[in-house]
């Protein structure tokens, strides 16, 4: 029998906004651990707030009893710790972000600003029998401020986001002022097609679904059947990444760990592979890609959609080449058919030019198929993040109406 | 019982969770877990701000609540905040789930159950990917607060799920069905209305074709009129958004007309279902709440800083996800009321538009959206071929004029899976539902 232990840590200091003020403080400090042991091909999982004890070992070997299968080897002999950053001094923070708010309400006093701004410490940790030891920490910052103008009838308008290990002030004000200048800028809708600069976030779900290993191999997705052949652009390339960038821990919950923190999936738009956890690996013959999910109590499984990443292909300057571009900021609720026609409407979006947001366009519809928007159309993904944060940046072409 | 801290208002919130969860895929168990969480929420106003904690660890609650009160300011004037003032002092027990506690159902009964569904799989041909999945939650809840609130009440729900994919002409199309009660008994032996959703997911994938981008009267089955009413109207009625805002208080002044005469759109925590909330996580006693009654708005939903700030009264409204987060002001079940028409005179009046009987998920904001599952043509007063939709939408002020014919019978249709979202609170289990409606000049992509 082999025993694992798989913990998770989480602490905030959350403050909310409301009319441009910090109305309240939240703290939270939470251990959830979850003892898993292996034999005779199964697993047994048992789960619980704090540090685990007897009873929960116990509690995971009854747990096998259960018969859920789980006949691969266990992850072992890898010791590694990735650590960065700690929760800052909660008066100090809370100044910083009064300073931020006093400053926008005062330079922009036709918006309202509200929801939160966070500083998130989370530590995941996985140890077993067979010598398997990983600690990932790290700190991040995010601001979430949700805008709306005083003079529109809108529940919100626009947003201001940043993600960053960091509490750069004046970073997020540099932010805010951009967005709010912008916004105060209302222009038509432009005759001529621009090209989109879109969250990657907002289209990866499509993907997602269509390169887990489970739906590929098993006819389920719009790539089955296609591994080894040209499907996207040559400047196209997915990967599965847990670079230190990314803030996803270095390595999955069955503890595989990838060479370079990173995989390809698409290169030169072939597709090469799809994600794969151990039973995917094991039941297709597939490479491990470090995609497997679950909670602290739960038996791993196939996911792992937050660590995919497009290939950079060049700078936002370069993908542009001088062009004016439309920059979406919300675009919620789109959606893809089954044979891969996306659309979505597009809530707040901007003029951009010369590297900044210019002015506020109208609300509009945007989409395409995939194939087309990342075959013949696709202009690529940027170097660099549009707005400081996790998500990468964009550069598409498609349908604007 | 806790010593409250002098001159400030604090509640705390318990809550003791027990889930089970099992899942298949593809025909193999992949989870059967059961687990029991309970922590507390506990928060201390002094009349500027709110210091808010979470924790797990039950038996330093008094500790936690007074290092909160350390960060406070003592307040004599607290209880006449206009805040304070709103929260009510409700002494209540509400113990509705002993007899059929799903807690005492072994996992291995409720495990033999959901493996009772998968032969539904196998019958059909063409399923390429699937998931049986199997939740159930009971939850008690204590509060307490400083003006001598002391209410404990309990819930609980069940529900089975399938999933899958079928892959027809290369195409594959996700088929997704669930269904939701409040017992363990209630969610066996709907192998027939599972079994019909399959086929209907297969007849669909072989026959649809792409819609034509455009402008579309939409008739909208009862689950997708709940969340119309819910992403279209429900969100902006969350007064929390209109907080510093007298523009928008204007605009959503009581009495303004907002929507087509007959219209009536209503939440309530009452209804036993997915949005039963007897008591909100401020200690409010739920009510029904007319948003919109014959075309007119007619009430909103609150917390009580929201009702404080806009001078108006609580609602029910305040809820938090779980132990962990802050209660802000949400919806619980919320429907469109019945009208006069049959399904049959609701398609003679959308000729060449669009019938939607199911939705993945939508979104609201100033553009509603729903992103259907499945969507027919509207032909010669009947439900014709089937189309590929990615999204409909509309804007949320002019949609509602747009309504002009409903059926009499309005279900409100509870969920075992998903829930709603607001920023960082999701998934929040809600209930919605409605007639179904006929609406004119909706997006259609």
């Amino acid at each position: 029998m082999i025993k694992e232990l798989y913990q998770t840590r989480y602490k905030e200091i959350s403050l909310n906004i409301t009319n441009g003020e910090i109305d309240s403080v939240r703290k939270k400090n939470t251990v959830r651990t979850g003892c898993r042991v292996y034999d005779n091909g199964c697993i047994g999982v048992a789960g619980v707030l704090g540090e685990p004890t007897e009873e929960t070992w116990r509690a995971a070997e009854e747990a096998l009893s259960q018969k859920v299968p789980y006949p691969y080897a266990v992850s072992g002999a890898t010791q590694r710790v990735r650590m960065s950053g700690a929760l800052p001094d909660q008066n100090e923070f809370i100044r910083s972000v009064e300073y931020v708010l006093s400053t926008l309400k005062a330079e922009f006093p036709g918006y309202i600003l509200s929801n939160k701004i966070s500083a998130v410490e989370a530590a995941v940790r996985m140890e077993n029998d067979l010598g398997l030891k990983l600690y990932d920490s790290k700190c991040v910052y995010e601001v979430g401020i949700v805008v709306k103008d005083e003079a529109s009838a809108n529940v919100f308008d626009t947003f201001i986001f940043y993600v960053g290990e960091l509490f750069d002030t004046e970073k997020i004000l540099a932010i805010g002022r951009e967005v709010l200048t912008a916004h105060s800028n209302p222009v038509p809708m432009p005759k001529e097609n621009l090209p989109v600069i879109m969250d990657a976030d907002i289209i990866v779900g499509p993907f997602a679904y269509s390169v887990n290993g489970m739906n590929l191999h098993k006819g389920a997705s719009l790539f089955s059947g296609k591994i080894g052949e040209k499907i996207f652009a040559d400047h196209f390339g997915l990967e599965c990444s847990r670079r230190e960038d990314t803030y996803n821990d270095f390595f999955d919950a069955e503890g595989t760990v990838l060479k370079g923190d990173a995989v390809s999936l698409f290169k030169n738009g072939v597709l090469l592979r799809g994600t794969a956890d151990k039973l995917c690996a094991a039941e297709f013959g597939a490479e491990l890609t470090a995609s497997a999910v679950g909670a602290y109590d739960d038996v791993p499984v196939l996911g792992g959609a937050g660590t995919l990443r497009f290939v950079p292909n060049g700078s936002l300057d370069e993908l542009l080449c001088g062009r004016d571009a439309i920059a979406v900021i919300s675009a919620s609720g789109g959606d893809t058919t089954p044979a891969g026609d996306f659309a979505t409407p597009v809530q707040t979006a901007y003029i951009y030019r010369d590297g900044k947001l210019v002015a506020r366009l109208p609300e509009f519809n945007f989409g395409g198929n995939l194939f087309r928007m990342f075959g013949e159309d696709y202009i690529g993904c940027a170097k660099e993040k549009f707005f400081s944060g996790s998500a990468q940046t964009l550069v598409l072409k498609g349908d604007i109406r | 019982m806790y010593r409250f801290p002098d001159n400030l208002y604090a509640d705390i919130r318990i809550e003791d969770v027990v889930s089970t969860t099992i899942a298949f895929e593809n025909g193999k168990l992949r989870q059967n877990k059961t687990r029991a969480e309970k922590g507390a929420f506990l928060r201390i106003y002094d009349g500027r701000r709110w210091y808010y904690a979470a924790t797990t660890e039950l038996d330093r609650l008094q500790e936690e609540l007074d290092s909160l009160a350390a960060m406070a300011e003592p307040n004599c004037d607290i209880n006449e905040t206009p805040v304070v003032k709103r929260f009510q002092v409700n002494r209540d027990e509400i113990i509705r789930f002993n007899e059929n506690d799903i807690r005492k159902v072994p996992s291995s009964e409720k495990q033999e159950m959901l493996a009772g569904y998968l032969p539904l799989f196998d019958e059909a041909n063409g399923i390429a990917v699937s998931k049986a999945r199997y939740v159930d939650t009971h939850t008690e809840k204590w509060f307490y607060s400083s003006k001598g609130a002391n209410i404990h009440y309990d819930y609980q729900h069940a529900g089975v799920s399938l999933l899958y994919t079928v892959n027809i002409n290369e195409v594959p199309t996700n088929g997704f069905k669930q269904k939701f009660a409040l017992d363990f008994d209630g969610i066996k032996g709907h192998h027939e209305e599972f079994r019909s959703d399959i086929r209907e997911t297969l007849e669909y994938a072989k026959n649809a074709v792409p819609v034509e981008p455009g402008t579309y009267t939409c008739v909208l089955a009862p689950e997708v009129t709940g969340v119309f009413a819910h992403e279209s109207f429900g969100h902006k009625s969350e007064s929390d958004f209109m907080l510093g805002s007298e523009n928008m208080r204007k605009e959503w002044a009581i009495g303004t007309k907002v929507g087509s005469d007959g219209l009536n759109i209503m939440d309530s925590g009452i209804h036993a279902g997915s949005g039963y909330v007897p008591y909100d996580d401020e200690g409010t006693k739920a009510t029904k709440t007319y948003l919109v009654k014959n075309g007119i708005l007619s009430g909103r939903l609150h917390s009580a800083a929201t009702a404080a700030a806009l001078e108006e009264e609580v609602t029910g409204n305040a809820r938090a996800m779980n132990f962990e987060f802050e209660p802000i002001v949400r919806m619980t079940s919320t429907y469109i009321g019945g009208g006069n028409e049959t399904f049959e005179e609701l398609l003679r009046g959308a000729e060449g538009g669009i019938y939607i009987p199911s939705y993945n998920h939508g979104s609201g904001m100033s553009t509603f959206t729903i992103a259907p599952r499945t969507a027919y043509r509207i032909r010669d007063g009947k439900i014709a071929e089937p189309l590929r939709v990615s999204v409909i939408s509309g804007n949320v002020m002019e949609t509602l004029h747009k309504i002009d014919g409903a059926t009499k019978d309005a279900p409100i249709c509870s969920s075992s899976s998903g829930g709603c979202g607001k920023m960082e609170q999701w998934p929040l289990r809600v209930a919605f539902g409605g007639p179904c409606i006929r609406v004119r000049d909706i997006t259609v992509q």
